[in-house]
Protein backbone atom coordinates (compact mmCIF):
# COMPACT_ATOMS: atom_id res chain seq x y z
CA UNK A 1 0.00 0.00 0.00
CA UNK A 2 2.81 2.41 0.98
CA UNK A 3 4.75 1.70 -2.19
CA UNK A 4 1.64 2.13 -4.30
CA UNK A 5 0.93 5.48 -2.64
CA UNK A 6 4.45 6.68 -3.41
CA UNK A 7 4.26 5.46 -6.98
CA UNK A 8 0.99 7.28 -7.45
CA UNK A 9 2.34 10.54 -6.05
CA UNK A 10 1.45 13.44 -8.21
CA UNK A 11 1.68 17.20 -7.49
CA UNK A 12 -2.08 17.49 -8.03
CA UNK A 13 -2.53 15.68 -4.69
CA UNK A 14 -0.72 18.47 -2.85
CA UNK A 15 -2.48 21.17 -4.86
CA UNK A 16 -5.99 19.90 -4.17
CA UNK A 17 -5.48 18.93 -0.54
CA UNK A 18 -3.74 22.31 0.01
CA UNK A 19 -6.51 24.20 -1.76
CA UNK A 20 -9.18 22.40 0.28
CA UNK A 21 -7.45 23.47 3.50
CA UNK A 22 -6.98 27.00 2.16
CA UNK A 23 -10.71 27.33 1.36
CA UNK A 24 -11.57 25.88 4.76
CA UNK A 25 -9.58 28.73 6.29
CA UNK A 26 -11.11 31.19 3.82
CA UNK A 27 -14.61 30.06 4.69
CA UNK A 28 -15.94 29.52 1.17
CA UNK A 29 -18.33 26.58 1.46
CA UNK A 30 -18.72 25.89 -2.27
CA UNK A 31 -14.94 25.96 -2.83
CA UNK A 32 -14.42 23.64 0.16
CA UNK A 33 -16.89 21.22 -1.44
CA UNK A 34 -15.37 21.45 -4.94
CA UNK A 35 -11.74 21.12 -3.87
CA UNK A 36 -12.56 18.67 -1.07
CA UNK A 37 -14.42 16.31 -3.43
CA UNK A 38 -11.63 16.65 -6.02
CA UNK A 39 -9.02 15.90 -3.34
CA UNK A 40 -10.95 12.80 -2.24
CA UNK A 41 -11.30 11.56 -5.85
CA UNK A 42 -7.57 12.14 -6.43
CA UNK A 43 -6.69 10.35 -3.18
CA UNK A 44 -8.74 7.33 -4.28
CA UNK A 45 -6.40 7.13 -7.28
CA UNK A 46 -3.30 7.44 -5.12
CA UNK A 47 -4.51 4.57 -2.95
CA UNK A 48 -5.08 2.28 -5.88
CA UNK A 49 -8.67 2.66 -7.06
CA UNK A 50 -7.40 2.99 -10.59
CA UNK A 51 -9.25 0.15 -12.31
CA UNK A 52 -12.67 1.78 -11.94
CA UNK A 53 -13.86 3.54 -15.07
CA UNK A 54 -13.79 3.07 -18.81
CA UNK A 55 -11.34 0.53 -20.21
CA UNK A 56 -10.34 2.92 -22.97
CA UNK A 57 -10.69 6.58 -23.70
CA UNK A 58 -14.23 7.06 -25.04
CA UNK A 59 -14.33 8.57 -28.52
CA UNK A 60 -16.67 11.42 -29.33
CA UNK A 61 -17.25 12.93 -32.74
CA UNK A 62 -16.44 16.51 -33.62
CA UNK A 63 -20.12 17.42 -34.12
CA UNK A 64 -21.32 16.42 -30.60
CA UNK A 65 -18.31 18.13 -29.03
CA UNK A 66 -18.80 21.38 -30.91
CA UNK A 67 -22.58 21.25 -30.33
CA UNK A 68 -21.99 21.12 -26.56
CA UNK A 69 -19.37 23.89 -26.80
CA UNK A 70 -21.56 26.21 -28.90
CA UNK A 71 -24.80 25.64 -26.94
CA UNK A 72 -23.02 26.09 -23.58
CA UNK A 73 -21.25 29.19 -24.89
CA UNK A 74 -24.52 30.79 -25.98
CA UNK A 75 -26.20 29.98 -22.66
CA UNK A 76 -23.25 31.29 -20.65
CA UNK A 77 -23.11 34.48 -22.68
CA UNK A 78 -26.82 35.31 -22.72
CA UNK A 79 -27.94 33.98 -19.33
CA UNK A 80 -27.63 36.08 -16.20
CA UNK A 81 -24.22 35.74 -14.59
CA UNK A 82 -24.38 33.77 -11.28
CA UNK A 83 -27.88 32.67 -12.35
CA UNK A 84 -29.61 29.30 -12.59
CA UNK A 85 -28.75 28.65 -16.26
CA UNK A 86 -25.04 29.00 -15.67
CA UNK A 87 -25.39 26.76 -12.66
CA UNK A 88 -27.13 24.17 -14.85
CA UNK A 89 -24.45 24.37 -17.59
CA UNK A 90 -21.65 23.94 -15.07
CA UNK A 91 -23.33 20.89 -13.50
CA UNK A 92 -23.88 19.43 -16.98
CA UNK A 93 -20.12 19.47 -17.52
CA UNK A 94 -19.51 17.08 -14.61
CA UNK A 95 -20.91 13.91 -16.30
CA UNK A 96 -19.37 15.06 -19.59
CA UNK A 97 -16.01 15.43 -17.83
CA UNK A 98 -16.32 11.98 -16.23
CA UNK A 99 -17.02 10.52 -19.69
CA UNK A 100 -13.99 12.28 -21.16
CA UNK A 101 -11.35 11.64 -18.50
CA UNK A 102 -12.34 8.64 -16.41
CA UNK A 103 -10.66 5.92 -18.40
CA UNK A 104 -7.85 3.64 -17.25
CA UNK A 105 -4.24 4.59 -17.84
CA UNK A 106 -2.33 2.57 -20.42
CA UNK A 107 -0.37 -0.26 -18.73
CA UNK A 108 2.84 0.99 -20.33
CA UNK A 109 3.45 4.67 -20.75
CA UNK A 110 5.83 6.56 -22.95
CA UNK A 111 8.97 7.78 -21.17
CA UNK A 112 8.96 11.57 -21.56
CA UNK A 113 11.72 13.15 -23.65
CA UNK A 114 14.17 15.57 -22.07
CA UNK A 115 12.38 18.51 -23.75
CA UNK A 116 9.06 17.38 -22.27
CA UNK A 117 10.57 17.08 -18.78
CA UNK A 118 12.08 20.54 -19.11
CA UNK A 119 8.74 21.87 -20.34
CA UNK A 120 7.00 20.33 -17.31
CA UNK A 121 9.36 22.11 -14.93
CA UNK A 122 9.25 25.43 -16.74
CA UNK A 123 5.44 25.49 -16.85
CA UNK A 124 5.22 24.27 -13.24
CA UNK A 125 7.47 27.16 -12.13
CA UNK A 126 5.36 29.55 -14.22
CA UNK A 127 2.15 28.32 -12.57
CA UNK A 128 3.74 28.47 -9.11
CA UNK A 129 4.87 32.06 -9.72
CA UNK A 130 1.42 33.05 -10.93
CA UNK A 131 -0.16 31.36 -7.91
CA UNK A 132 2.24 33.04 -5.47
CA UNK A 133 1.46 36.48 -6.93
CA UNK A 134 -2.25 35.80 -6.48
CA UNK A 135 -1.59 34.59 -2.92
CA UNK A 136 0.32 37.78 -2.03
CA UNK A 137 -2.58 39.85 -3.43
CA UNK A 138 -5.16 37.76 -1.58
CA UNK A 139 -3.35 37.86 1.77
CA UNK A 140 -2.66 41.61 1.40
CA UNK A 141 -6.32 42.29 0.60
CA UNK A 142 -7.37 40.29 3.67
CA UNK A 143 -4.82 41.77 6.08
CA UNK A 144 -5.40 45.39 5.02
CA UNK A 145 -9.01 44.90 3.89
CA UNK A 146 -8.09 46.70 0.67
CA UNK A 147 -8.70 45.09 -2.72
CA UNK A 148 -7.68 48.22 -4.61
CA UNK A 149 -4.15 48.16 -3.25
CA UNK A 150 -3.96 44.36 -3.41
CA UNK A 151 -6.06 43.36 -6.44
CA UNK A 152 -6.70 39.65 -6.82
CA UNK A 153 -7.37 38.18 -10.27
CA UNK A 154 -11.04 37.73 -9.34
CA UNK A 155 -11.42 41.37 -8.33
CA UNK A 156 -9.82 42.48 -11.61
CA UNK A 157 -11.79 40.05 -13.77
CA UNK A 158 -15.22 40.52 -12.16
CA UNK A 159 -15.99 43.94 -13.72
CA UNK A 160 -14.55 42.78 -17.05
CA UNK A 161 -16.76 39.68 -17.16
CA UNK A 162 -19.77 41.85 -16.35
CA UNK A 163 -19.36 43.54 -19.75
CA UNK A 164 -20.63 41.68 -22.87
CA UNK A 165 -17.21 41.73 -24.59
CA UNK A 166 -15.40 40.60 -21.45
CA UNK A 167 -17.87 37.81 -20.85
CA UNK A 168 -17.68 36.67 -24.49
CA UNK A 169 -13.86 36.62 -24.29
CA UNK A 170 -13.90 34.62 -21.05
CA UNK A 171 -16.52 32.12 -22.26
CA UNK A 172 -14.68 31.57 -25.57
CA UNK A 173 -11.31 31.15 -23.81
CA UNK A 174 -12.72 28.84 -21.15
CA UNK A 175 -14.68 26.59 -23.52
CA UNK A 176 -11.93 26.51 -26.15
CA UNK A 177 -9.34 25.52 -23.53
CA UNK A 178 -11.68 22.78 -22.26
CA UNK A 179 -12.31 21.45 -25.77
CA UNK A 180 -8.55 21.50 -26.40
CA UNK A 181 -7.58 19.79 -23.16
CA UNK A 182 -10.32 17.17 -22.86
CA UNK A 183 -12.30 16.94 -26.06
CA UNK A 184 -10.55 17.51 -29.33
CA UNK A 185 -6.90 17.18 -28.57
CA UNK A 186 -6.56 13.44 -27.86
CA UNK A 187 -9.25 11.99 -30.11
CA UNK B 1 6.07 50.18 -2.52
CA UNK B 2 3.45 50.63 -5.20
CA UNK B 3 1.53 47.41 -4.55
CA UNK B 4 -1.15 47.73 -7.26
CA UNK B 5 1.52 48.33 -9.91
CA UNK B 6 3.67 45.46 -8.62
CA UNK B 7 0.76 43.02 -8.47
CA UNK B 8 -0.94 43.93 -11.76
CA UNK B 9 2.51 44.18 -13.38
CA UNK B 10 3.31 40.66 -12.15
CA UNK B 11 0.05 39.28 -13.57
CA UNK B 12 0.80 40.89 -16.94
CA UNK B 13 4.41 39.68 -16.80
CA UNK B 14 3.26 36.09 -16.22
CA UNK B 15 0.76 36.34 -19.09
CA UNK B 16 3.46 37.60 -21.45
CA UNK B 17 5.86 34.93 -20.15
CA UNK B 18 3.22 32.26 -20.83
CA UNK B 19 2.78 33.44 -24.41
CA UNK B 20 6.57 33.58 -24.82
CA UNK B 21 6.98 30.03 -23.45
CA UNK B 22 4.30 28.74 -25.82
CA UNK B 23 6.08 30.49 -28.69
CA UNK B 24 9.50 29.05 -27.70
CA UNK B 25 7.95 25.57 -27.64
CA UNK B 26 6.66 26.05 -31.17
CA UNK B 27 9.77 27.69 -32.58
CA UNK B 28 12.45 25.66 -30.74
CA UNK B 29 10.97 22.21 -29.94
CA UNK B 30 14.54 20.93 -29.58
CA UNK B 31 14.89 23.12 -26.48
CA UNK B 32 11.40 23.09 -24.98
CA UNK B 33 8.58 20.71 -25.86
CA UNK B 34 5.57 22.47 -27.42
CA UNK B 35 2.63 22.98 -25.09
CA UNK B 36 0.56 20.41 -26.99
CA UNK B 37 3.23 17.74 -26.52
CA UNK B 38 3.41 18.57 -22.83
CA UNK B 39 -0.38 18.21 -22.50
CA UNK B 40 -0.24 14.92 -24.40
CA UNK B 41 2.42 13.62 -22.01
CA UNK B 42 0.85 14.64 -18.71
CA UNK B 43 -2.66 13.55 -19.71
CA UNK B 44 -1.49 9.94 -19.79
CA UNK B 45 -2.03 9.92 -16.02
CA UNK B 46 -5.57 9.81 -14.69
CA UNK B 47 -4.70 11.87 -11.59
CA UNK B 48 -3.49 14.65 -13.86
CA UNK B 49 -6.61 14.38 -16.01
CA UNK B 50 -8.79 14.67 -12.91
CA UNK B 51 -6.71 17.55 -11.51
CA UNK B 52 -6.67 19.46 -14.78
CA UNK B 53 -10.39 18.95 -15.33
CA UNK B 54 -11.29 20.07 -11.82
CA UNK B 55 -9.06 23.16 -12.09
CA UNK B 56 -10.66 24.04 -15.45
CA UNK B 57 -14.18 23.37 -14.18
CA UNK B 58 -13.62 25.43 -11.02
CA UNK B 59 -12.44 28.38 -13.13
CA UNK B 60 -15.76 28.37 -15.01
CA UNK B 61 -17.74 27.91 -11.81
CA UNK B 62 -15.84 30.62 -9.95
CA UNK B 63 -16.37 33.30 -12.59
CA UNK B 64 -19.81 32.37 -13.97
CA UNK B 65 -21.67 30.94 -10.98
CA UNK B 66 -19.99 31.49 -7.61
CA UNK B 67 -19.78 34.89 -6.00
CA UNK B 68 -16.32 36.18 -5.09
CA UNK B 69 -15.82 36.24 -1.33
CA UNK B 70 -14.18 39.54 -0.37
Amino acid sequence: MKLQALRGFNPWVLIFVGMSLFHLWRGSLEDILIFGIAAIVILTQVFGLTTVGFKQQPKFGVIPIWSVVIISGLVMFFAERHGAWNWFVMLMFIPIGIALIFYRDAPTQEVPKFQVLRSRWVWAIWALGFGLTEMVAYLGSKIYDDLETFPTISSLMDPVIDTPIGRAAFVIFWLASGAYLFGLRRR
Amino acid sequence: MNWPLAIVGSYLLFMVAGIALAAVGRLRPDKLAPFGELVESIMQHRITRIGTFMAWWWLGWHFMVGATIR
